[in-house]
């Protein structure tokens, strides 16, 4: 079955010109739960199919429990953040409309670097998924596909 | 394949949390412009706010709300407001 999901409205203080005035940017922003050996903790993040992989701030790795001291922390350069530190470990992450509901390991880029929005990218999120945005009703219809392994 | 999660928490209705907070009264919402934020699970009330992660975290300790019971989110500032 199919999880949809309106995008998420984000109010702005001044009229959005591109969007014919409207204040407010739709956005495909989901909150997704990221599960740890200790806790779970769900950030809104957004989805966005021009990311290679998923990345997350490191505090949230700290927060669930996921060890990151064993990892070899990487230099990686982004369009977005520039050339920043990750280091990658792997965590349940779980989406839900209130009908469906998707579990799924992934490795996780964490950085130190402050995110305005964790990046839910190809690597170890949109590549178990078929996913369309269906513009004219600001929503994100996700299906799994044959890659995907989780519950 | 059904993988065993290690602990029980709460499953948040991202459908209905995007519904929820884009009800949130604007004038709310922008007094915590450049914070970290914890809503609750439907998205209709702020908990929480703090400078940062920590900050914000002590907070919800202080409150005796489990991380596991917000959501987190980040409210941007006027510079912020586009991604491109």
């Amino acid at each position: 079955m199919t999880m949809r999901f309106g995008y998420r409205r984000i109010r702005v203080a001044s009229p959005v010109t591109a969007l014919g005035g409207r204040f407010v940017r739709p956005r495909p922003i989901l909150s997704v739960s990221l599960m740890g050996a200790t806790t779970t903790v769900t950030r809104n993040a957004l989805l966005d199919s021009a990311a290679d992989e998923c990345i997350f701030p490191e505090l949230v790795a700290q927060a669930i429990g996921v060890d990151l001291s064993a990892t070899v922390a990487e230099s990686v350069t982004y369009v977005r953040f520039g050339n920043i530190n990750v280091r990658r470990g792997v965590v349940t992450l779980r989406l839900s409309d209130g009908i469906e509901t998707r579990e799924w390991q992934a490795l996780v880029a964490f950085t130190p670097v402050r995110l305005i929005y964790p990046i839910l990218g190809f690597a170890g999120c949109l590549q178990y998924f078929d996913t369309t945005f269906p513009g004219a009703i600001e929503e994100i219809e996700m299906s799994t596909n044959a890659l995907y392994s989780g519950s | 394949m059904n993988r065993a999660t290690p602990h029980h928490s709460p499953t948040v209705n991202a459908k209905l949390f995007n519904e929820n907070s884009g009800n949130y009264p604007y004038e709310e919402w922008i007094k915590f412009a450049g914070q970290q934020i914890a809503w609750n699970l439907d998205g209709t009330r702020i908990l929480a706010s703090g400078v940062d992660y920590p900050q914000l975290f002590n907070a919800l300790n202080a409150l005796g709300i489990d991380l596991s019971q917000v959501v987190l989110d980040y409210v941007p500032t006027k510079d912020e407001e586009s991604l491109i």
